[in-house]
């Protein structure tokens, strides 16, 4: 046989097989498409330049590693499934004398050809998504981003990772091929599925599990100390789908099947028989598209809460515009800084506003006696008295505290050995102390007369820190560029520290875009996943399911009630997977929302519900509309053969 | 009494790509309440079609089949099903057991199509199960069982409605020749009892059970052998009709 003869073959095979080539071609091609994607921008100079900008890289390169890893099983797993309906023919070259190595030629020209094809057409895609992509983040982190049109090394990176994954998946064919008997070949996927026999404990096994799994997400309280808690959470949950879907499922139809009046019933019986011989094989691929399902609703959730939460986010740590610190002994630089902001706010066209100035310390010390080290802040009384127009006075052993969770019990507090007579609770401070509550609520906060015992105690006069807090008012724009002038001023005079909520803004929008991106972009990825997999279930199950159909009909079966048990079916396979999957989602809210509430410091309850709910309306749409896809192949598939023929 | 008449019946295919394939060219016969018919020809004579003309699963180019006297051109189509569950028995060469299913509720489905009671249902199984000797193995799956069981079953399948007329499509085919003889001694029986059945056939000696024996050839019927009384032995004429075939065949090369 000569070359050109196997190429043809090739070709006539991927022709012939494409409802099956078709969407692996597809998958490759976008795989290959968003590799590329995000390797250029990973390389992409102006990316770099931004702020945040350099924490989305990092995100991204360990994204890209991880993406390659799951593009190689991701591959596999859709090539193994057109390999095992490909047994037959493969089995029938062996029957008409082709030998081992003749097929493996085959193999490695329909590969290369696959390979040629998909990768070429990948970076063509991967060029223009790029340019989408890189508008959408510049959007999303709200600063330019001008984007390399060609990225040749992202290319060369491209194109050896996809050659290397194409071999293992040649290299996996050809072992299929030879560790398989040729009888067995010709059997293909055909070969007799027993029936799943009950099995009671794994069932109930997953029942607990399940529970356990839920309880532990509810249970909880700070998931950065339960990490093992947290973990275990996700394994229980995990295997208990597995479970439920492999044995419980099967008990359950069982227990419908052995409820004969039910059973023996029209709509009933082809439906239950059918899940059930199907469990077997149906129970893991259901299992992944739940676990997959749940994890892109998860990764939507929370990269929506976090996008919407960054100005929550960014309120709740910053109550002032710009804020100025700097120590005592260098109120010289501070009132250089006062200065350059009293002569350029005109310049900026921005107002000040609400100004306040304060002096204060930090110290740790373990001021209630409870041996344990807290922090706390000193606010001198003198300043107290300034900001709050009061009037109060305290003896030179007394202070006031704070009131909070901490403080509402003591009346007195202890440093150095020394006891200090706690006169007054304060109900609030003239300054936010929100944040101190949301992060660390250990905050105590001391108010002393800075000629006090107290402050000689902590040594207050050496470490006093001066406070000035104030908001710009005028055009955004205007504020943040006065906001990064006042910062680069004060960077220049030295020793005085600027902090401003709108470049915080910009430094959390670049990194929380770059996450957002990434978010997008794995639910993507794991979205694809799900409905390759469906797409593959379905049409391999098509293929076993003609022939049954077939038989129900020459038996009576008209085709109206075919349909309409096909239609349910497929409804039930589509149903049971995402309902589980919501369920899932829901259970692990609590988590998600400690999670987000812990990292972004933000009022999240209704944030992550909000997008939880919009996680899940997307993603019930989008699947259903890729359900409807392999539903009509499936269909296809079913009435082409059973159409009034034997 | 003729119970099936079937006029003139022609059936042509067509491929996709225009190619006519005629499978029946021109094929009458009526057969009578009671008789039991086999159908002998070549691969390729168009057997199988006609019969599934006969099941309802294919329709006819042209001509005319009446079962009881309705004609199929004059059903429904999602009357159809119902027509073939009502008044049509099949068995196949390869059993079309589902897998999914035990022998017994293989057995029910023509029933639970038909909504039957549980009640009515389990007294019409016990006395066929026990004609057919598979009354221990109706909790079984199809693969736990042997060929001649699943075809067994099979038959029980096609008898449990009590239709007018069982059609064969060489049921013996696939069996061994133990399991083709009690099969064949099964229809026999049947047959006794006033079950008409249509069976297609390679095997002289499953023909030679049958009252009688229609030849196809090339779409057309080309002979028959009628059994004169019920204990004929008609194998050496079928025998001679073959070879005969053979024969022509051989000298018109
Ligand atoms: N669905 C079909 N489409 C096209 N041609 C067919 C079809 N079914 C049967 N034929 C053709 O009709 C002829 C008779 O086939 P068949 O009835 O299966 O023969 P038999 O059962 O006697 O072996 C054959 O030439 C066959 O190729
Ligand atoms: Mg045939």
């Amino acid at each position: 046989m000569n070359k050109n003869l196997y190429g043809k073959l090739a070709l006539t095979n991927i022709k012939k097989n494409r409802l099956m080539f078709l969407p692996y071609i597809i998958t490759c091609i976008v795989t290959i498409a968003l590799f590329y994607t995000m390797n250029s921008l990973v390389n992409d100079t102006a990316l770099k330049n931004i702020p945040g900008g350099n924490f989305t890289i990092d995100v991204m390169k360990f994204g890209s590693l991880l993406f390659t890893i799951l593009s190689l099983f991701f591959l596999l797993y859709a090539n193994s499934f057109i390999f095992k309906r490909r047994k037959k023919e493969f089995g029938l070259y062996h029957l008409l004398g082709m030998e081992k190595r003749h097929v493996r030629k085959l193999l490695r020209l329909e590969n290369l050809l696959i390979a040629l094809l998909t990768i070429l057409a990948g970076i063509i895609i991967g060029l223009v998504f790029t340019q989408v992509v890189g508008l959408a983040m510049s959007m999303t982190m709200k600063a330019p981003l001008a984007s390399n049109i060609i990225s040749i090394l992202a290319i060369i990176k491209t194109i050896g990772t996809f050659i290397i994954i194409f071999f293992i998946i040649y290299l996996y064919n050809v072992k299929q091929i030879h560790s398989v008997h040729i009888i067995e070949l010709m059997k293909g996927g055909q070969s007799g599925e027993r029936e799943p026999k009950a099995k009671y404990l794994l069932a109930l096994l997953g029942c607990i599990l399940l529970i356990a799994g839920y309880l532990l997400s509810f249970t909880v309280n700070n998931p950065k100390l339960d990490l093992n808690a947290m973990i275990t959470a996700v394994v229980f949950v995990v295997a208990a789908t597995y479970l439920l879907f492999i044995a419980f499922s099967v008990v359950l139809l069982k227990m419908l099947q052995r409820n004969e009046s039910f059973y023996y019933n029209k709509d009933y019986f082809t439906l239950i028989s059918t899940m059930l011989y199907r469990m077997k094989q149906n129970a893991v691929g259901l299992s992944n598209i739940t676990i997959l399902s749940t994890a892109t609703m998860i990764v939507m959730t929370t990269t929506i809460s976090l996008y919407f939460g960054v100005n929550t986010m960014v309120n709740n740590t910053f109550q002032f515009d710009v804020s100025i610190t700097n120590t005592t002994e260098h109120e010289a630089e501070q009132q250089q800084l006062q200065s350059f902001i009293d002569n350029q706010k005109e310049r900026f066209n921005v107002d000040i506003a609400s100004l306040i100035s304060y002096r204060g310390g930090q110290f740790a010390a373990d001021l209630t006696g409870d041996g344990k080290e807290d922090f706390f802040r000193i606010l001198p009384l003198e300043d107290f008295n300034t900001l709050t127009n009061e009037r109060i006075t305290l003896a030179s052993n007394e202070v006031l505290l704070l009131k909070s969770k901490e403080t509402a019990e003591l009346q007195s507090i202890n440093l150095n050995d020394e006891s200090f007579k706690v006169k007054d609770k304060v109900e609030e401070l003239p300054f936010d102390t929100s944040l101190a509550d949301n992060i660390e609520d250990s905050w105590i906060y001391v108010v002393a007369s800075l000629t006090g015992e107290f402050a000689q105690a902590a040594d207050l006069e050496n470490s006093l820190t001066m406070y000035q807090d104030f908001n710009l008012q005028g055009d955004s724009k205007q504020v943040n560029e006065f906001s990064h002038a006042i910062a680069d001023e004060a960077e220049t005079i030295g020793n005085v520290y600027v902090e401003a909520k709108s470049i915080y803004k910009e430094t959390v929008l670049g990194s929380f875009g770059g996450l957002l991106f990434l978010g997008i972009f794995i639910s993507v990825i794991l979205f694809a996943e799900t409905a390759l997999m469906l797409y593959y279930k379905q049409i391999s199950e098509g293929y076993d399911d003609r022939h049954r159909f077939a038989i129900m009909k020459k038996v009576g079966m008209s085709e109206k009630e075919l349909k309409r048990t096909i239609s349910r079916q497929t409804l039930i396979m589509f149903l049971a997977p995402l309902a589980v999957a919501v369920i899932h989602l829901a259970a692990v809210l609590p988590l998600v929302m400690k999670i987000i509430g812990f990292t972004a410091a933000m009022d999240h309850t209704m944030v992550v519900l909000g997008s939880a709910l919009f996680a899940v309306i997307l993603f019930t749409i989008i699947y259903g509309v890729t359900f409807r896809f392999t539903e009509k192949n499936y269909l296809r598939i079913i009435l082409h053969s059973s159409k009034l023929k034997p | 009494m003729g119970i099936l008449k079937v006029q003139n019946v022609k059936k042509v295919y067509k491929s996709r790509r225009g190619a006519r394939v005629e499978a029946l060219s021109d094929i009458s016969f009526t057969v009578n309440k009671g008789e039991y018919i086999a159908i002998m020809g070549e691969s390729g004579s168009g057997k199988t079609t006609l019969l599934n003309i006969l099941a309802s699963l294919d329709e006819v180019t042209d001509g005319e089949v009446l079962l009881e006297g309705m004609n199929y051109k004059h059903i429904p189509n999602d009357e159809l099903a119902a027509f073939r569950r009502q008044h049509l028995g099949f068995v196949f060469q390869d059993f079309n057991l589902l897998d999914q299913f035990t022998l017994k509720d293989n057995i029910f489905l023509p029933l639970v199509m038909a909504n039957l009671r549980v009640k009515e249902m389990n007294a019409k199984i016990k006395d066929i199960a026990a004609a057919l000797e598979i009354e221990h193995i109706l909790n079984k799956y199809p693969y736990e069982v042997s060929g001649g069981q699943q075809q067994r079953a099979a038959v029980a399948r096609a008898l449990i409605t009590s239709p007018s007329l069982i059609l064969a499509d060489e049921p013996t085919g696939a069996l061994d020749s133990r399991s083709a003889q009690e099969l064949l001694d099964l229809f026999a029986a049947f047959h006794q009892a006033g079950q008409t059945i249509i069976m297609v056939t390679h095997s002289v000696y499953a023909a030679s059970k049958a009252s009688r024996v229609l030849f196809i050839k090339d779409g057309k019927i080309n002979n028959e052998i009628k059994k004169n009384a019920m204990n004929e032995d008609i194998t050496q004429q079928i025998f001679d009709m073959q070879s005969a075939a053979v024969t022509r065949r051989s000298t018109s090369l």
